[in-house]
């Protein structure tokens, strides 16, 4: 259960610092859509479990937020990537290619080709 | 760093105990509010495309009660919660709470002093070769004197027996004494010379007494036993390590010394087969 919760709370982490890295300025709202948006209808989140990856990315000091003003002419809570948030997305980006590309040559193994 | 930081973060919102439970507030309302329009944007009734959006963004109170956690360090919380719910709980029964520490304080007292005698008797029993073997003697009516003691005759008779393996004398008090060139007075005892070789102590630095150094009364002992134990010296910490580790004290007057005329003996008892006291 724990488990879980923590690979999917870092995967998502990554898709928000990836996303705001890609479209600079967001607040909450318009990270979930763009998140829901890129990743098509595969993702089954609830939009509201992403405010505490929020809140943590923010103490960890990979994003900073400050009030602006929305669409609709309302206060909205506006997230921006930091520079340690930066580096932190080529860290993870690079390990998760690394991942992904070993997991890769794993499927991708014939029995001939180990003869 | 990362972690520290963020602990660091957390462990000041719970120090502080402020709580940014607007901020996630007003963030949800807006949320909800953005997603309500888009919804009415794509046809849907205002009442549906709000619940729409409430179902989209999931369990409001729980993911507030998760946000909450990410603010505080829920452990230390938890626990400064229950600490404060005993003390008030502890406060709504006093006769409950005395009753609880007077009986907690009696078992712990109890069990203390249990321990303290197991520990000297059986644990750690007196520095001496058989301390079970130790006797220390004394005349009832001796005792019942002001300031008791025996003389020194008497403890030479005691002394010079078959049945006790040795017999030392000791007599407490004050005397000058000068260590490495410090004057200082110290309370100590004055023994006999027989008294190490009687106790036979396992270890112990410097030179140790051996009975011809025992003066006879009247005579200046060459060599005496002190033991500080601090009152009216100004460092007793130095001076019982120049006493332990093997200065030589000379007593610095005579006067405190002829009390050695007089002792109160310590008998080393070794009772032969079969005898018994």
């Amino acid at each position: 259960m724990k488990t879980k919760k923590d690979v999917q709370q870092g995967t998502l982490a990554l898709m928000v610092l990836k996303t705001l890295d890609v479209l600079g300025s967001l607040h909450g709202y318009g990270l979930a859509r763009r998140i829901e948006q890129i990743s098509g209808d595969l993702l089954a989140v609830n939009q509201g479990t992403l405010y505490p990856v929020l809140l943590k990315l923010e103490q960890e000091g990979a994003i900073a937020s400050e009030w602006g003003a929305s669409e609709n002419n309302r206060r909205a809570r506006y997230y921006r990537l930091t520079r340690a948030g930066r580096k932190q997305l080529q860290d993870e980006t690079r390990d998760w290619e690394q991942t992904t590309a070993v997991i890769r040559r794993f499927f991708s193994v014939k029995a001939q080709d180990l003869r | 760093m990362r972690t520290l930081r963020r602990f660091l973060i957390r462990l000041v919102t719970v120090a502080t105990r402020r709580r940014d439970e607007k901020r996630l507030r007003e963030e949800l309302d807006q949320h909800l509010a953005l997603q309500t329009a888009e919804h009415i944007r794509a046809g849907l009734p205002p009442v549906e495309a709000r619940r729409q959006a409430v179902l989209k963004f999931g369990a409001v109170e729980a993911i507030k009660e998760h946000y909450r956690d990410e603010q505080g360090l829920p452990l230390l919380d938890n626990l400064l919660q229950d600490i404060r719910y005993t003390l008030r709980q502890l406060q709504k029964a006093p006769l409950f709470t005395l009753a609880a520490t007077l009986s907690l304080a009696m078992g712990i007292g109890a069990n203390a002093a249990v321990f303290t005698v197991i520990e000297r008797v059986l644990l750690r029993p007196l520095p001496v070769s058989d301390p079970q073997e130790l006797v220390f003697v004394a005349d009832q009516r001796i005792l019942e004197q002001r300031s008791p003691r025996f003389s020194y005759p008497f403890y030479a008779a005691l002394r010079d027996n078959d049945v006790l393996v040795g017999v030392a004398a000791r007599s407490g008090g004050a005397v000058n004494t000068e260590v490495n060139g410090r004057i200082a007075r110290v309370t100590g005892e004055l023994v006999s010379g027989n008294y190490f070789e009687s106790l036979a102590p396992a270890h112990r630095s410097g030179e140790r007494l051996r009975p011809r150094t025992t003066g006879y009364p009247g005579h200046t002992p060459s060599r005496s036993s002190a033991m500080a134990s601090g009152s009216g010296v100004s460092d007793p910490i130095r001076l019982c390590s120049d006493v332990m580790f093997g200065s030589t004290i000379t007593p610095s007057a005579s006067s405190a010394l002829r009390r050695r005329a007089s002792s109160e003996p310590t008998w080393r008892l070794r009772p032969t087969s079969g005898f018994r006291w």
